[in-house]
């Protein structure tokens, strides 16, 4: 069974840093692997304000981008956010950044 | 040549809410079935060359220029552009164009296709903008187009301007003739894939700069030009369909999109065969495989569920080689690498025995060994790394088979030829 979380950490480091915590073994040329089944999706800094183009697509104003690091997760065979991670969640209203391919978020967004 | 006991040739499968299941052909008990999980839809080619939506644990039969289907099995992806078959909306720029919606028959067979007129004989492009980490990434971006009124089109990938990558494409070769990286961009690797039906997916893969916004521009063109020249038409006209930008370095099966950024999940078969049927003193493992260029470690093993016994093919994160490797009771009997080109089929056959190990590739033994122990308790057959968590295979199964014996040469020869 899924469940969809929307995060957002204070840095990309911080995000990182929570996704290995969710497991990592090394295999046999030294690199490492997950040991969990969940689907991370690393949706990239913040937008603050949207660049601004004119007919053309020349830039008249670029895009400003915060610090903050945005993950959506499917979690597989889980019923809530695991540990440390639920402070960092966040339930959107209206159009959505991003989807799981088929999947409602509404209907399977953690409650 | 003696029947395998576990042949895998894509033919049969089934979905399912917990899980799917690819049919092996051997054993007939079911034994030898795969499962399958893919926790979202994904698209696939069908036998009539037609782009159709599959259900999530749907495994995918993929016809796409073949006249037998394959196995897909494709990493996590995620298309970042947005409307990707209506070609406005947010983040999307006219630039001199017109389009026509549900114009014409997309390669979904639906009445969805877009026509994309330009307005005028200067610079005469739609954009549209992607917005991104401040640090060179590397993308694949792909867009279906069929011959309108003429015979070029032109792309481009941009950042901070001059840093860009320019595509050209004629449709009466249906070639991309001009492919041009410049500044801050690095141009991997381009291609066309032929639908066979009047409709071709460019595609091109590249490292942007480090600019935070990516804009992707699109050109119907009567003459020969980048995106921004002018042309000697003003009413020139393709048709587009299925826009994709995805990060990763190859391109990925068609993602629809409309206001978000879409992502499917991996595909993962794993878990073919038993203890019982695996339960050998010697045999022959073959696998017949398309891999892709991944950048990362990705296994096909026969194992016992963990690192101690195991027969192995690594698909090497340098795209150029794989490495057979065997392991018994913890300790590695072998570890052969081996060159090999990427996107193309590739058979891959190790035979193995106590001290008489022969390694074949695509019809010639590559390798041989004679101080070996054969591992025991292999149980599964996994398109994965042993433990079946990550470093999922990507590409595409055409054959796998494991035999309770080992083959003679002539039969290695056989069943590994091109």
């Amino acid at each position: 069974m899924i469940k969809l979380g929307k995060y957002i950490f204070d840095s990309e480091e911080q995000a990182e840093t929570k996704i290995k915590g969710l497991g990592v073994d090394t295999d046999d040329n030294g690199n490492e692997y997950s040991t969990h089944n969940h689907a991370i999706v690393r949706l990239g800094h913040e937008v603050l304000e949207k660049g601004e183009f004119d007919a053309e697509g020349n830039v008249i104003k670029e895009t400003v981008l915060s610090d903050k690091f945005l993950i959506d997760v499917a979690w597989n065979d889980i019923k809530d956010h695991p540990y440390g991670w639920k402070s960092y969640a966040v339930t959107p209203s209206g159009e959505l950044l991003h989807n799981f391919y088929g999947i409602d978020y509404l209907e399977n967004k953690i409650k | 040549m003696k029947k395998p006991i576990l042949g895998l040739i894509p033919s049969a499968y089934q979905g399912g809410v917990i899980y799917g299941k690819v049919y092996s052909i051997l054993p007939v008990n079911g034994d030898g079935d795969f499962l399958f999980l893919r926790n979202s839809n994904a698209t696939r080619v069908k036998e009539n060359g037609l782009i159709e939506n599959v259900d999530n644990n749907v495994p995918r039969l993929d016809w796409l220029n073949s006249n037998c289907p394959s196995l897909l099995l494709e990493p996590q992806r995620t298309n970042l552009a947005l409307y990707s078959e209506n070609f406005e909306g947010t983040n999307w720029s006219a630039g001199n164009t017109v389009i026509t919606q549900n114009d014409s028959i997309a390669p979904s067979g639906e009445q969805t296709a877009i026509k994309l007129q330009r307005t005028s004989t200067s610079a005469s492009y739609r954009t549209h903008f992607i917005y991104k980490s401040a640090s060179a990434i590397t993308y694949t971006t792909s867009v279906f187009v069929k011959q309108g009124e003429d015979n070029y089109f032109a792309m481009r990938s941009q950042g901070s301007y001059p840093s860009r990558v320019d595509i050209r494409f004629r449709f009466d070769t249906g070639l991309i003739y001009y492919a041009q990286a410049t500044s801050g961009f690095t141009l991997i690797d381009y291609n066309v894939e032929n639908y066979s039906n009047g409709w071709y997916r460019i595609y091109f893969t590249y490292t942007s700069d480090t600019n935070t916004t990516l804009s992707l521009t699109f050109s119907p063109r009567e003459t020969d030009g980048n995106i921004d020249s002018s042309d000697t038409s003003s009413t020139s006209f393709a048709y587009v369909w299925g826009f994709q930008t995805e990060v990763g370095n190859y391109l990925t099966s068609y993602i629809k999109t409309e206001g978000s950024a879409i992502t499917r999940f991996n595909d993962q078969c794993l878990n073919g065969g038993n203890g019982n049927l695996f339960d050998i003193t010697e045999g022959t493992f073959f696998v017949d495989v398309t891999p892709y260029k991944g950048g990362v470690y990705h296994y096909i093993s026969l194992n016992s569920g963990n690192n101690q016994n195991r027969i192995i093919f690594i698909f090497n994160n340098t795209n150029t080689s794989y490495t057979a490797r065997v392991v018994s009771s913890g300790s590695t009997q072998l570890n052969d690498t081996r060159t090999i080109t990427f996107e193309t089929r590739n058979k891959i056959a190790i035979s193995l025995k106590q001290n008489d190990v022969k390694i074949f590739l695509n019809g010639i033994e590559v390798a041989s060994f004679t101080n070996f122990i054969m591992p025991n308790d292999l149980d599964r057959l996994s398109f994965a790394i042993y433990a079946s968590t990550d470093n999922f295979f990507q590409g595409k199964v055409h054959d796998t088979r494991v035999y309770d014996r080992v083959l003679t040469e002539a039969e290695l020869i056989e069943l590994t030829t091109l």
